[in-house]
């Protein structure tokens, strides 16, 4: 019920990267979106193109002075951030400023971690070794493979980890919005490894890569340009 | 370039940038003291203006630094602007605040056209100049109702059915002018 007239009828127009890139969706949709950034590559870049022109409006973002104390404040918290404030003295700063910091990082940790009891029985497929022909963005495809015992995928080619950056892995597992593993590590020249959970990735998903800062995203979503994306099936 | 002389100041004032960053990058606190000097007005006016409360605006300016301090190992100086890497931080932090629970929605989205094209003092200069004018220029094009939603949702961090709910417009009305308005400024953007 549009009030525009027959002017403005007709199909609507796919702008869905523009939408993803301003944060106007959620649920569904948002899902949507995000399982599309993962497994297109052209959209993931008309993304990054919608971004970056909308960042230019944060020019004209009107400033505002944080209270003076907060300064003080926030540089305390990164000194208690260093790691060694574990141990200190004084953890109750540590807990007050940086506890959801510390909440994110714990959960990340418990995520991403590789099982350390790999006794436990675990449901796996019927298959457990299933293989995904990964098509980079740039350069030659790539072999994955991932054992649903181990958890673990292999990944065989070439891949560019710029310093300070990390090369995250994805699930996409039917409606859902994208699942973020664990992160890649070079075992030997050309082959690279990364953890799942001990979930197992069903057969028929999409796995994709993507670009990180260092540790993986930050938001749970992928962040950084896509650099391979692939479906997993049974060998 | 027209405005040379600003064009200096925001050369420099992106070089400062730049060096406090790639310096908090190898845990420099000196460099990261400076950063926050540097940038703090305009990440709390960002946090503010999407947490639309002080406390809260606070806690997430917290939470942006810490971000920043961890991660700044993975700024790329040839790859994004500084003021635009912690920007977006901030805003999604902001943004994630807002969403993790139903009742943050706070301040009305009603004033998000008021932001109009600024002048930008010299210290906002450190955007390119180009990219600004031209997405400013391309949603003067647009109807003003759906210039409108287009600031809202960047500015406000809000999504369409908020926008809907706030504006009194159906939801499926909302999304329609929406998109055909990002699809305009599309060809907007890229005509050239």
């Amino acid at each position: 019920m549009t009030i525009d007239g027959p002017r403005e009828r007709g199909p609507e127009p796919d702008v869905a990267a523009a939408e993803l890139a301003l944060g106007l969706l959620d649920g569904d949709e948002r899902s949507r979106a995000l399982r599309r950034q993962l497994a297109d590559p052209d959209f993931a870049r008309e993304v990054e193109r919608w971004r970056d022109h909308f960042a230019a409006l944060f020019a004209s973002w009107p400033d505002v002075a944080p209270p003076p104390q907060l300064e003080s404040r926030i540089l305390a918290a990164t000194a208690a951030n260093d790691g060694s404030a574990l141990k200190s003295a004084r953890p109750w700063k540590f807990m007050t400023v940086g506890s959801s910091i510390v909440a994110a990082a714990l959960a990340f940790v418990l995520v991403t971690r590789p099982p350390e009891i790999r006794e436990v029985p675990v449901e796996t497929p019927a298959t457990s070794a299933m293989v995904a022909a990964m098509a980079p963005t740039t350069g030659a495809p790539m072999a994955a493979r991932y054992d649903a015992r181990s958890h673990q995928l292999t990944l065989g080619g070439q891949m560019t980890i710029p310093a300070g950056r990390s090369a995250q892995l994805w699930s996409i597992e039917g409606d859902s919005a994208p699942r973020p593993l664990g992160l890649f590590r070079e075992v030997s020249p050309g082959h690279y490894v990364a953890d799942a959970t001990t979930r197992p990735i069903p057969v028929g998903s999409i796995l994709a890569i993507s670009m990180e800062p260092q540790g993986g995203s930050p938001t749970g979503a992928p962040t950084g340009p896509v650099i391979a994306s692939g479906t997993l099936k049974e060998i | 370039m027209a405005d040379a002389p600003h064009s200096t100041d925001s050369a420099s004032r992106r070089e400062q940038l730049v060096d406090a960053l790639v310096a908090t990058g190898r845990e420099d606190r000196p460099a990261f003291a400076r950063l926050y000097r540097l940038t703090s007005s305009k990440l709390f006016g960002i946090c503010f203006r999407i947490c639309g409360e002080q406390q809260a605006a606070e806690d997430v300016l917290s939470e942006v630094y810490l971000t920043v301090w961890r991660r700044a190992g993975a700024f790329e100086p040839g790859r994004a602007s500084p003021i635009t890497w912690l920007a977006t931080i901030a805003r999604n932090r902001a943004i994630d605040w807002v969403r993790a629970a139903p009742n943050r929605r706070r301040a009305p989205l009603d004033d998000a056209a008021q932001i109009v094209d600024p002048s930008p003092a010299a210290d906002e200069r450190v955007i390119a100049q180009e990219e600004r004018h031209r997405i400013h220029d391309c949603l003067e094009t647009l109807e003003p109702k759906t210039r409108d939603a287009i600031r809202t949702a960047f500015f406000d961090g809000a999504t369409y059915a908020e926008i809907a709910a706030a504006r009194s417009v159906p939801l499926g009305t909302m999304k329609s002018w929406v998109r055909r308005g990002l699809a305009r400024l599309k060809d907007c953007l890229h005509d050239d």
